[in-house]
C-alpha cells in the first residue's frame, strides 16, 4: 500500500525541481510535472513490459 | 517498484543540483494579487471543498461506470498476469486496441497497492489539473486573479467532471492532456522560449495516447491557436511539429505495434468490437450531416430539471435538424441501436448535462465576437478554436446518447474565456458571484451522484460497502471462493463481450495472485498468441447460459454450476486449442445445485421478507440491500400445477429513479405476464393475478421494464428500466 506513493513522491520532487528552474510559478511547474510524469509512467511501463519484470511486488 | 524508487533517486539528485536556471519573469503587482486573493478567499475555499468530497467519492467507492469493468480495467489485470503489455486473446476487443494512457498509470497504482484502491485517483487528479489549467490558461490570456479563479471554478464545477472525477472513466484525462497543450501552446507563443515545445509535443502524445477522440480535438485547437497570431505563429507551429511528431511516436509506437500486429491497423478497429455495426465514425461526412450532429449533440446538455423544457428545446432540435433534411435518426451519423430522444436529467455520468455551463458560454462567445478591445484577441483564438474542434468532434463522431462526457475538452477549453469576459465586463464582483453559484450546484451533484452519492437518503457510501458496489459481488466473491476451495488456479473464460467481467477477475486474483485466467477465443488474429500449445484449465466460466442461443454450448464440459450471471464448470479433464476446439478426456461431475435445488423452490403460499437473508438467497437477483438487479428477479415456486397464482410486491421507487411512469413485468413460466404500471416515486404495494402454465415447478420472474412509457405522454421513452426495491414479495393461491 505505501509503495503506492513512490509516483506521488516522484511528482512531488520533480514539481520542485521545475519549480526552482524555470521560476514560473507553481502552477506551471505543475503542469509541467503532470507531462513529465505522464510520459514516465509510459516509458516505464513499455520498457519494463519486454523484460517481463512488470509485476506486483507480492508477487 | 524499484524502477520507480530508481526514478524517485534521479529526481531527487536534480532537484538538489538545480539552481535557478532561467530568469525571473518581472513580478506582477503583489499587492493587488494579494487583496483579489484575500476578496476570493470564500471561492478558493469552496472549491477546496468540492474538490475533498469528490476525492472523498473517489476513494469510498469502487471503480466504474460500466465500461470500466468491460475493457479499462481487466486489460490491467491481464498486463499484470502476462507482465506484458502485449496484446492477448479476448473476446472485448477494447481491451486491446483503445489508447491505453489511463490504464498505464492505473497498472502503476495496482501494482504498487497491490490493489485498486487508488485507481480513481488517476481521474481526480486529471480533474484537479484541468482546474490548475484552466487557470493557467487564463493567466496567459493576461487574466486577473479573479478571472483565473473563475475559470478555474468554471472547470471544477462542470456537472459532468464533478461526476466522472470519482469514476475511472479517462474523459477527464484527455481533456486535461489536451488543456496542458494549449498551455504549453500559448506559453511558447507568449513568452518566445523554446523550453515549452517539448511539454507541449509530450502533452499532445499523451492525450492521443489517453482516447482517439483526440486525435480529432487537437488538430483543429493547435492549428487555430498558432495560425491566429499570423506569420510567428505558422513559424513556430512549423519548428515545433517534428519535435510534436517525434514525442507522438515514442509514447505511441509501442501501442501502434501492437495494434498493427494484431488487428492491421496502428488505431485498431472501426468499431467497438471488431466487424459489428457499432462503428465509432460517422458513414457520412457532409455537410449536413455534420450540422445535424452538432444540433444533436448540444441537444445532449438540454438537461434541465425541466422535463418540459428539455422536451421543447429538442423538439428544436429535431425540426432544426429536419429542416437540413436530415433524418434525426440517420443510421449514418447515429450509434447503432440508438435513438436521438431528447435527453433527461440525470447526475449520472454517463449522460448528465451541463447546461448551465453551456449557456454561459454561448454568451461568453457573442460577448467574445462582438468586443473589439485588442486583449480580447487570444481569448478569441481560444474560442473559435474550442468552436472549430467541437464542430470537428461532431462531423467525425457518430453520435451517442453518452458523448456528453466527451465533451469535456470543449467545456475545458473553453473556461478560460468565461474567466476573460469577467475581465472585459470590468465587474470583479461577477466572478466571483458566478463561481459561488456555480459551485452551489455543483455540491448538490457531488453529493446525489447517481453512482457514488455522498448524501442520498436511499443509499450512499457511507451505507453501502465499496466492495458490495462492485457488479455481480455477491456472486464473484462466491465464484472465487469455490475456486479456491478446489484448489483450481489456472481458469478459462468463456464469456460474452457483454459481461462486466472486471469484478470477476479482481476476486480470483488475476494480476496480483498465482490465478490464470485466459479467454477461449477461436479467432484467427490470436492464433499466433497461443501457437501450437493447449489450454488445460481445471475450470471454465461462462456467462449467458440461460440464453437459448448458448445453453447447448455451456455444457460439453459437464453440468454447470450457476453464480448468479456465471456458470462454473469444474473436475472434467480437457484441453483446448484454437484449431481443435475442446478435446475431452472425461467431463465434469458437479450437480448443477443452482439450477434447480429443492431448498431453492418456494413452497405456496409464500411470503419472503428481503430483510431476511434466507429469503434473499431464494429471490435470486435482490442484492442485500434490496435493490433489484437489471435481470429482475428470478425464482422457482412450486405451483403445483395451479392455473393462477396471487402475487403481492411491496416495494419503493427512489425519488432520484428515471422518469414515470414506467412498469414491473411479471410473468409465471412462459405462459401469462402482468405490466404493473408504477405512476409515483416512494412506496408501492400491489396485488396481482398471475395465469401459470400446468407444471410441478415453474419460474417467477419480476422484471424492471427497460423504456415502457406510453408515447401518448408526449415525452420521450426514458432509456433507463425502473430502479426500485423490494420489501416483501407473498405469493398465494386466489383462493387463499
Amino acid at each position: 500500500m505505501y509503495l503506492s506513493t513512490l509516483p506521488v513522491i516522484f511528482f512531488i520532487l520533480i514539481t520542485v525541481g521545475f519549480h526552482k528552474r524555470y521560476r514560473q510559478g507553481w502552477r506551471d511547474s505543475l503542469l509541467r510535472s503532470a507531462v513529465t510524469w505522464g510520459a514516465t509512467a509510459t516509458l516505464l511501463a513499455e520498457i519494463l513490459a519486454p523484460s517481463g519484470s512488470f509485476t506486483t511486488p507480492g508477487l | 517498484m524499484i524502477s520507480w524508487s530508481l526514478a524517485c533517486l534521479i529526481a531527487a539528485v536534480w532537484v538538489s543540483r538545480n539552481a535557478s536556471g532561467h530568469p525571473v519573469p518581472p513580478a506582477s503587482n503583489t499587492t493587488q494579487r494579494s487583496s483579489e486573493l484575500v476578496a476570493l478567499a470564500p471561492v478558493l475555499v469552496g472549491a477546496a471543498l468540492l474538490a475533498a468530497s469528490v476525492a472523498l467519492a473517489a476513494f469510498l467507492s469502487p471503480l466504474g461506470p460500466i465500461d470500466v469493468h468491460l475493457y479499462h480495467m481487466p486489460r490491467v489485470l491481464f498486463w499484470l498476469q502476462h507482465r506484458s503489455l502485449g496484446h492477448y486473446p479476448t473476446v472485448s476487443h477494447q481491451q486491446l486496441f483503445m489508447p491505453p494512457w489511463a490504464e498505464l498509470a492505473a497498472l502503476h497504482l495496482y501494482a504498487l497497492a497491490g490493489d485498486d484502491r487508488f485507481v480513481n485517483f488517476v481521474h481526480f487528479a486529471s480533474y484537479v489539473g484541468c482546474g490548475i489549467a484552466a487557470s493557467s490558461v487564463g493567466r496567459l490570456l493576461g487574466g486577473s486573479v479573479t478571472a483565473q479563479a473563475t475559470a478555474a471554478v468554471f472547470v471544477l464545477s462542470l456537472p459532468q467532471a464533478v461526476l466522472t472525477a470519482s469514476g475511472s472513466k479517462n474523459d477527464l484525462t484527455v481533456a486535461f492532456w489536451i488543456l496542458t497543450a494549449v498551455y504549453f501552446a500559448l506559453s511558447g507563443i507568449r513568452n518566445q522560449r523554446i523550453w515549452n515545445a517539448p511539454f507541449l509535443a509530450l502533452a499532445t502524445a499523451l492525450a492521443i495516447f489517453t482516447k482517439a477522440t483526440a486525435y480529432v480535438w487537437l488538430p483543429f485547437i493547435l492549428l487555430t491557436i498558432y495560425l491566429s497570431h499570423g506569420r510567428d505563429g505558422a513559424m513556430r507551429l512549423l519548428r515545433s511539429s517534428p519535435i510534436i511528431a517525434g514525442a507522438c511516436l515514442l509514447l505511441n509506437a509501442g501501442h501502434y505495434a501492437r495494434n498493427l500486429a494484431t488487428f492491421g491497423s496502428p488505431w485498431g478497429c472501426d468499431a467497438a468490437n471488431c466487424g459489428t455495426p457499432y462503428k465509432f465514425v460517422n458513414a457520412h461526412f457532409g455537410p449536413r450531416s455534420a450540422a445535424a450532429n452538432v444540433i444533436r449533440n448540444l441537444c445532449l446538455h438540454a438537461t434541465t430539471p425541466i422535463p418540459v423544457a428539455n422536451q421543447r428545446l429538442c423538439e428544436v432540435a429535431v425540426s432544426a435538424i429536419r429542416l437540413l433534411g436530415v433524418d434525426p435518426q440517420d443510421g449514418n451519423t447515429v450509434w447503432f441501436g440508438t435513438r436521438f430522444e431528447p435527453p433527461q436529467y440525470r447526475l449520472h455520468e454517463a449522460v448528465a448535462g451541463n447546461p448551465v455551463h453551456l449557456a454561459l458560454i454561448v454568451g461568453a462567445t457573442l460577448l467574445v465576437a462582438c468586443t473589439r478591445k485588442p486583449r480580447a484577441k487570444t481569448a478569441r483564438a481560444v474560442t473559435v478554436a474550442a468552436v472549430l474542434s467541437f464542430i470537428g468532434f461532431c462531423w467525425i463522431f457518430r453520435w451517442q446518447p453518452w458523448h456528453a462526457r466527451m465533451h469535456l475538452p470543449f467545456f475545458v477549453l473553453m473556461a478560460p474565456v468565461i474567466g476573460a469576459v469577467v475581465d472585459l465586463l470590468a465587474w470583479p464582483i461577477l466572478g466571483s458571484a458566478l463561481s459561488i453559484v456555480l459551485l452551489m450546484q455543483a455540491f448538490s451533484v457531488a453529493m446525489a451522484n447517481e453512482m457514488r452519492p455522498i448524501a442520498n437518503s436511499g443509499w450512499n457510501l457511507f451505507t453501502v460497502s465499496r466492495e458490495q458496489l462492485y457488479p455481480h459481488a455477491e456472486h464473484v466473491r462466491a465464484l472465487a471462493a469455490r475456486l479456491k476451495q478446489a484448489g483450481c488456479r489456472n481458469v478459462a473464460l468463456d464469456v460474452h463481450p457483454s459481461f462486466q467481467i472486471y469484478p470477476l477477475l479482481r476476486s480470483l486474483g488475476v494480476g496480483s495472485s498465482d490465478v490464470r485466467a485466459s479467454y477461449i477465443v477461436a479467432e484467427p488474429r490470436f492464433e499466433r498468441w497461443y501457437g501450437q500449445t493447449s489450454l488445460k484449465p481445471c475450470a471454465v466460466i461462462y456467462t449467458h447460459c440461460d440464453a437459448s442461443w448458448r445453453s447447448d454450448h455451456c455444457r460439453p464440459l459437464g453440468p454447470p454450476q450457476r453464480f448468479g450471471e456465471l456458470w462454473l464448470v469444474m473436475g472434467f479433464q480437457a484441453e483446448w486449442s484454437v484449431r481443435r476446439g475442446w478435446q475431452i478426456g472425461a467431463p465434469g461431475n458437479i450437480v448443477p445445485q443452482e439450477s434447480r435445488r429443492d431448498a431453492d423452490i418456494v413452497t405456496i403460499p409464500a411470503h419472503l421478507n428481503a430483510d431476511r437473508a434466507e429469503d434473499r438467497g431464494r429471490m435470486e437477483g435482490v442484492a442485500s440491500d434490496k435493490w433489484v438487479t437489471e435481470k429482475g428477479i428470478s425464482m422457482f415456486i412450486a405451483a403445483k400445477k395451479a392455473r393462477e397464482i396471487k402475487v403481492r410486491l411491496v416495494g419503493d421507487v427512489p425519488v432520484s429513479g428515471p422518469v414515470l411512469p414506467q412498469g414491473i413485468l411479471l410473468r409465471c413460466g412462459d405462459r401469462g405476464h402482468h405490466r404493473q404500471l408504477i405512476e409515483k416515486q416512494g412506496r408501492f404495494d400491489f396485488t396481482i393475478t398471475l395465469r401459470c402454465p400446468s407444471e410441478e415447478v415453474t419460474r417467477l420472474v419480476v422484471l424492471p421494464e427497460r423504456s415502457f412509457r406510453p408515447r401518448e405522454l408526449g415525452i420521450n421513452d426514458d432509456p433507463r428500466q425502473l430502479a426500485f426495491r423490494v420489501f416483501e414479495l407473498a405469493i398465494s393461491k386466489p383462493q387463499d
